[in-house]
């Protein structure tokens, strides 16, 4: 069976002629959670919009086992959902329901087909009753939720998101995790917050300065505080309390 | 206008919100043609064709307090235009009114009626988007023949509005935060100017990144409706009173 993802030597340089990925090789199997960690500016965005063909850099992307190219790229965003960091640029159309259908109607689907996948995803991001609600006007966990189900009632295989738990109260990223989790897609997400990532995800990549740095499970990772702290990271909230029993305080310069 | 409350409208349901998109257009480019070519010194028949937008306005549940806040937003263009005629055409013209009879200046006539020609075609235009959904007019200029890739642009214009609208609102939140003191009138236009450029810039970013999740949900440029467009016996109605309409008014202009 052919990886969901699969990344061999691929690098992307900006115009001004910055590296910023350098020679990418890693495999994402079906089903895993991964998330994609490192400092801002690191090149977790970039990797994200690669994976979808925004940008094109030299060497290998492979989705669901079709090389990404111009030829097969309508095919491989059927498979593959994306979702932006910022909500607002998600969600562009008058009413919530009609945000969540405008992917199944670029999919063609007949029309009850389309109003059944509307009303059952919104069901299960938790926004039922909200069809005829301005996307503009719902709170920032709403706004999540539905910029989640825009891509989730494509039925895609794999669903990336980029630092979904972005300005969200502990209550929304509850939630968000709460949905994440249940949800039987390939998750790739994009993250600054270890606490999200080590709750959500089973394996972890290590983004910093373009290059992969390590990639493993996401435990053996993200309790690493040498490697957590060499690459501007930190160890999971959680992670210090079990170590000691106790929370670790940063000490003031 | 507000795009919220565009969209709240236009998404109500009466009986001229389920006439079909292209019916309306067609309508509205018929009508406001007519008014636009009634005689420049003619008041009374302009004011005639105020029936129009009126009952359209009525029956598609259209607040007349919005529409005059949307009239008042883009008349000051057309106010200076319309005073400019008092300039240049000071000729006596006759004006009856029954057995009432005074003369005034001809630009004074004509300023007057492109007032009322104003206010008509807006109202109806103000009419034809506040009942018909964005994404229905966009598929009606496509079905129209209209060239896709001015119904595409006119469709990310709309979209992207909101987002300016918002952007903006925030940096001028911020620029209110910090706004201590009067800077005087040059040094206010630079900051001003400066806040425009920003705004564009994000806006340009913004625009970008709406780009890529509409692409990445299967937008291959062409736009698809959950319904499909399909005239009825509602529209040969609208359509038959609208040229009857038409007609009375343009058989009365003659007479005048």
């Amino acid at each position: 069976m052919s990886a969901a993802i699969d990344i061999k030597q691929y690098s992307y340089h900006y115009a001004n002629g910055v590296e910023a990925l350098c020679d990418i090789d890693l495999t994402i199997k079906h089903g895993q959670k991964v998330a994609l960690i490192g400092p801002n500016g690191a090149g977790k965005s970039t990797l994200l919009l690669a994976m979808n063909m925004f940008i094109e850099g030299s060497g290998q992307i492979f989705v669901d086992g079709l090389e990404l190219n111009r030829c097969n790229i309508h095919s491989i965003r059927k498979v593959m959902g994306f979702v932006v960091q910022d909500p607002e640029e998600q969600l562009f159309m008058p009413t919530v329901f009609d945000d969540v259908a405008f992917g199944p109607l670029n999919l063609e689907l007949d029309q009850e087909e389309i109003i059944r996948r509307v009303k059952d995803t919104l069901k299960r991001v938790g926004l039922e009753g909200m069809e005829d609600r301005a996307p503009y006007h719902l709170s920032a966990g709403q706004k999540r939720a539905a910029a989640i189900a825009t891509v989730l009632s494509m039925k895609p295989k794999i669903i990336i998101m980029d630092e979904p738990d972005t300005s969200l109260d502990p209550r929304s990223r509850n939630r968000l995790i709460e949905l994440l989790s249940g949800l039987s897609q390939t998750l790739i997400i994009a993250t600054c917050n270890m606490d999200f990532a080590a709750r959500l995800c089973d394996h972890v990549i290590l983004v910093d300065q373009g290059r992969v740095v390590v990639q493993g499970a996401a435990e053996k990772i993200l309790s690493d505080g040498e490697l957590m702290d060499k690459h501007g990271l930190e160890v999971p909230f959680r992670s210090r309390y079990s170590a000691g029993n106790r929370p670790i305080r940063p000490s003031l310069p | 206008m507000h795009h919220a409350q565009v969209d709240q409208l236009a998404g109500q349901r009466s009986p001229i919100h389920s006439l079909d998109a292209r019916t309306k257009l067609i309508g509205t480019l018929l009508f406001t043609g007519f008014v636009i070519s009634a005689a420049p010194n003619h008041i009374a028949v302009p004011i005639c064709y105020a029936v129009w937008p009126f009952a359209i306005l009525v029956l598609g549940r259209v607040s007349f307090r919005f529409v005059f806040r949307q009239l008042l937003l883009v008349s000051p263009f057309v106010l200076v235009l319309a005073a400019s005629n008092l300039f240049y055409d000071r000729q006596a013209v006759p004006v009856v009114f029954g057995p009432i009879r005074f003369e005034v200046w001809g630009g004074l006539l004509r300023g007057l009626s492109i007032v009322i020609k104003f206010m008509v075609t807006m109202s109806m235009l103000i009419g034809l988007t506040a009942t018909t959904r964005f994404n229905d007019l966009l598929a009606g200029l496509g079905a129209l023949r209209v060239p896709r890739l001015f119904v595409m642009q006119l469709g990310f214009l709309y979209r992207y509005l909101f987002l300016l609208v918002n952007r903006a609102d925030h940096i001028l939140q911020a620029r209110k935060a910090r706004k201590l003191r009067h800077l005087g009138v040059k040094k206010e236009i630079q900051v001003a100017g400066n806040m425009i450029g920003a705004l564009l810039g994000s806006s340009i970013d913004t625009a970008h990144q709406v780009t890529l999740s509409m692409q990445a949900r299967g937008f291959d440029g062409r736009l698809h409706r959950m319904h499909r467009m399909q005239f009825g016996w509602a529209d040969a109605v609208y359509s038959g009173c609208l040229v009857v309409f038409l007609a009375v008014l343009m058989g009365l202009q003659r007479a005048i």
